[in-house]
């Protein structure tokens, strides 16, 4: 008799052509269905063309949407306090020869503190990080004060908190302004991915990229658990197995994107020195993990708990976490 | 169900209650509503509602289009606009039609500061309507003309559907911007051109030559009454390409300057504030209302699988590239009948992106391409926003009618897109000295 | 009934009066958000955010009287030429159908804020709580849905109309 099969609508922030979507999710969606011998079908949308990425989220709660890949920090607030850590500055290590250990060390502080806030509705089948965020900007920025006063386009949640630890001020415009806002001086520079400029084209006003890779966005794949738990257990296997690939294969899609088209981006790479660098660190850290703490609290939610958990994840991946972030739950 | 099945069922059921006069918000939520629940099921429809009952117009990208409107309202109330056409009426008197090509004219311009076409078709609809009306021009042609002078605005940098296809397609915005600059020029002389042959079809429909002619002098002397409106725009413009705010923010500034111009020259006062803010009040829960509504039906369309279905068609033709082209142009042409322009990329670009790409061609020229098909889209009934936004602006004429009138430019915008495909460099060779 | 048809009346022109002060709100902290970049080089923070909170209140608070002044757009081209009968049987359907749509989006939009209050959503920028927009977004939707129901019910003959001058105003 012939299987049973099952369709679900799948929707992504990006479009089709993004390097990711071709070298990452369409990729798993195929190899699901092959593995599954067609038993699981998709019908993938793009471009938030189901609902948008703020919306995903609750999207996919609702059933309205069956699987969502959502990046950015729009989801974060209210829908995820706890799994915010990946967001803030050096939670995690940046990097692509770090791709794997930082998709490692976020699984297991997600299954040790973060699943428990997670909707009951939604099941997160995949995850992992992009590639780093810098700041790419029309001035030099070679030390920890020339950023004083400048005007960052941020993409919002703890990345303006960044910005605004180092002093300069964040906003958050759309990519249609980014261009203009460059060459006129209405923006100094942008704290995002290298991979993210060069596709929409806007990195020709920049000049300098400062080698300062702060933080880096979580990525996560949710589906809705209705959906998730129709499937028979071996097909659920398959579906995890293959957006597990993909979270990894994410990150490597924009490292790769980023080492082919960084030439053509000519920007000049300013490097700074470990002394800078560090100040850079301890200006940025702290500021910004306290707010997090700050809004733990709010929420009586154990941040200890959770930045001990991360301590942990890093020394299971053979790596030193800072001990700037550290030091806080002691 | 088969999404043809649906998309004509709808399509049709759309069609008939708007001709049954329901008002066009109720008739695209619920023909919308009720697509989507036969693409999905109701559970999941309710829960489309949900979120986005509110979410559909939670975006900043919406916010121009009231204070355009704000902005030429308190133009037009402190009589910047009639001093403007007053000027125009002595310099064309001997032109006839002379003040609708204006009109297209200074949409053109216009379109360099705004990416939203329904903006500046209902802010232009406040500012010239009236004035055209006043000078007895027809009803329904002066509202199309001003109606297809908004749709410059999205070939015209900056453009909302051009970050929109950027975005979808990884293809840079701003090499877009720069393609669609040349082709927006080629647009307005084309629309300049089809004014010209209407008026000599239909001469009734612009005054006749008035008796009155105006002294070189005259004329000279009038144009100081440009100054005002000149000094309005060149705020916004010199704004934006000064470096002072963004395309995003110049809604904003628009409007605040004009009011502070009113002001300065006396001629806003209580009464006729009351009167502006009233009208823009009107207006945009006109707008709103069914730019929100037709938001659903695009969802529906997005949802239905309709963008596959018309894609797989195409692929099992077997026709030579220039037969593809055809077919996706007839295919924009007609999910454009049914959806809002954005959404329409949403559905179209996933689908024919990758099959433009496999065929060879520049992703920018399919950029600019798609943005004038887009155009078109506009306009064609039954969902034509730019002709909703004129017929809510201009009381005096009907839907129907506005309709009628600005059909008889669709022609230029083929032609354009006909002159695009013949010469790409049109389009890609701006970008190519970026 | 008339007593209150004209309450509703009222009440939606209070609204579309709050429209108007939210919008001018909008515009004038775009405008300082601009001057102050410009003067000390700061930006307020989350200009985009507000405008994109705002705009489905400022729209939402306008519906009630774009009806009231009869400017909710439609195609007349063959309506007329129906019987002033057919026309009132026409009319009151589109109001009930309206009023049970927008009925329908009060109740998601409430269910949503519900949902969004239990999980204390906040907006990304500024960290505005989301429920209370949604709330409101969502009497505006029930307050246009009872006002629509009104209006069948005058349509229908079963209220008195209240075609008076100020409507041809
Ligand atoms: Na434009
Ligand atoms: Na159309």
């Amino acid at each position: 008799a012939a299987a049973k099969t099952y369709t679900f609508k799948i929707d992504t922030f990006w479009g089709p052509e993004f390097h990711a979507v071709k070298n990452s999710i369409l990729p798993a969606l195929e190899a699901i269905e092959k593995e599954s011998a067609g038993q699981i079908e998709f019908k993938p949308f793009f471009a938030q063309s189901l609902a948008k990425s703020t919306e995903g989220y609750d999207a996919t709660a609702m059933g309205m949407v069956d699987i969502y890949t959502l990046t950015g920090p729009n989801y974060e607030t209210g829908s995820m306090t706890r799994g915010a850590i990946f967001s803030l500055p050096f939670s995690l290590p940046l990097g692509k020869e770090n791709v794997k250990a930082a998709t490692n060390i976020m699984k297991q502080v997600y299954e040790e503190q973060v699943i428990e806030e997670i909707d009951k509705n939604i099941v997160v089948v995949g995850l992992g990080v992009l590639s780093e965020y810098r700041y790419m900007t029309n001035n030099k920025v070679e030390k920890f004060e020339d950023l004083n006063g400048m005007t960052i386009r941020s993409s919002g949640g703890y990345h303006d908190d960044i910005i605004r630890a180092a002093n300069a001020s964040p906003e958050a415009m759309g990519p249609g302004d980014i261009y203009e806002a460059l060459e006129k001086g209405i923006l100094d520079g942008v704290f995002h991915t290298y991979a993210a400029q060069f596709g929409w084209g806007t990195f020709e006003p920049m000049n300098y990229s400062t080698d300062l890779g702060l933080a880096t966005f979580p990525y996560y794949t949710v589906m809705n658990k209705q959906k998730f738990d129709s499937l028979p257990d071996d097909l659920k296997a398959i579906l995890l197995k293959n957006f597990s690939v993909s979270g990894v294969e994410t990150a490597f899609s924009y490292y790769n994107n980023e080492e082919e088209h960084f030439g053509e981006m000519g920007l000049e790479e300013v490097v700074l020195d470990d002394a800078v660098k560090q100040q850079f660190y301890e200006a940025t850290i702290l500021p910004v993990w306290n707010k997090w703490i700050a809004e733990c609290e709010e929420r009586n939610i154990d941040w200890r708990a959770i930045i001990k958990s991360l301590e942990s994840a890093w020394k299971a991946n053979n790596l030193e976490p800072p001990n700037t972030w550290v030091s806080l739950a002691d | 169900m088969d999404p043809f099945v649906i998309g004509s069922i709808v399509i049709s059921s759309l069609l008939l209650l708007i001709l049954l006069g329901m008002p066009i918000g109720i008739a695209l939520f619920f023909t919308g509503f009720i697509g989507y629940w036969a693409a999905t099921d109701l559970i999941t429809s309710l829960n489309y509602v949900t979120i986005k009952g509110y979410g559909i117009l939670n975006s900043f990208s919406f916010m121009c289009i009231p204070l355009f409107v704000l902005m030429g309202l308190v133009a037009a109330e402190a009589g910047f606009v009639s001093l403007a056409f007053d000027t125009a009426k002595k310099w064309l008197s001997r032109v006839p039609g002379g003040i609708a090509q204006a009109t297209t004219l200074a949409s053109a311009f216009y379109g360099s500061v705004s990416g939203s076409s329904a903006a500046m078709a209902a802010s232009m609809g406040v500012i010239a309507y009236p004035e055209m009306r006043k000078l007895n021009y027809h009803p329904g042609f002066s509202a199309s003309c001003i109606g297809i002078g908004g749709t410059i605005g999205i070939l015209i940098p900056p453009s909302v559907p051009m970050i929109f296809y950027g975005i979808i397609m990884d293809t840079s915005i701003s090499k877009l911007f720069i393609a669609g600059l040349i082709p927006g020029i080629i647009l307005t002389v084309l629309l300049l051109i089809t004014i010209w042959i209407i008026v000599l079809v239909r001469p009734d429909v612009v005054p006749q030559h008035t008796e009155v002619s105006y002294t070189f002098m005259e004329m000279i002397i009038s144009l100081k009454n440009m100054i005002p409106i000149l000094v309005l725009f060149g705020i916004v413009v010199g704004g934006i390409y000064g470096g002072f705010f963004t395309p995003s923010e110049a809604a904003a500034l628009g409007a605040f300057s004009a009011f502070m111009m009113g002001f300065i020259v006396r001629k806003l006062n209580r009464e006729n504030i009351v009167k502006i803010l009233k009208e823009a009040g009107l207006i945009s829960g006109m707008l709103f209302m069914v730019i929100w509504a037709a938001h659903i039906l695009s969802d529906f369309c997005i949802v239905s699988g309709l963008g596959q279905q018309f894609g797989d068609l195409i692929m099992g033709l077997g026709l030579p590239n220039w037969g593809i082209l055809v077919a996706i142009t007839v295919v924009f042409l007609i999910l454009g009948m049914l959806m809002e322009v954005n959404a329409l990329f949403m559905i179209t670009l996933p689908i024919f992106g990758p099959i433009i790409t496999d065929l060879g061609f520049d992703l920018i020229w399919f950029g600019v391409f798609g943005t004038i098909l887009a155009e078109a889209c506009l306009i064609t009934p039954p969902v034509g926003l730019n002709v909703y936004v004129l017929g809510g602006v201009a009381t005096d004429t009907t839907i129907e009618n506005i309709f009628k009138w600005i059909l008889l430019f669709i022609p230029a915008i083929l032609i354009l897109l006909t002159l695009v495909v013949i010469f790409p460099s049109i389009a890609i060779w701006l970008p190519s000295t970026m | 009934m008339e007593k209150f048809r004209d309450l509703t009346e009222s009440f939606g022109r209070l609204l579309a009066v709050l429209g108007t002060i939210s919008l001018l709100f909008i515009m004038m902290y775009i405008v300082c958000s601009v001057s102050s970049r410009f003067i000390t080089g700061r930006p307020f923070l989350g200009t985009f955010e507000l405008g994109a909170t705002f705009l489905p209140l400022i729209a939402a608070f306008y519906y009630v009287n774009t009806e009231i002044h009869d400017r909710h757009i439609r195609a007349t081209i063959i309506y007329d030429r129906f019987s002033p009968r057919v026309r009132q049987l026409l009319d009151t359907m589109y109001a009930f159908t309206a009023g049970i749509i927008f009925l329908v989006v009060s109740w998601r939009v409430c269910l949503f804020g519900i949902r969004n209050f239990e999980m204390k959503a906040e907006t990304s920028v500024l960290a505005l709580p989301s429920a209370p927009f949604l709330f409101v977004y969502s009497f505006l939707m029930l307050n246009f849905a009872l006002f629509m129901f009104v209006r069948g019910g005058e349509r229908a003959g079963w209220i008195a109309s209240a075609d008076t001058e100020e409507k041809k105003a």
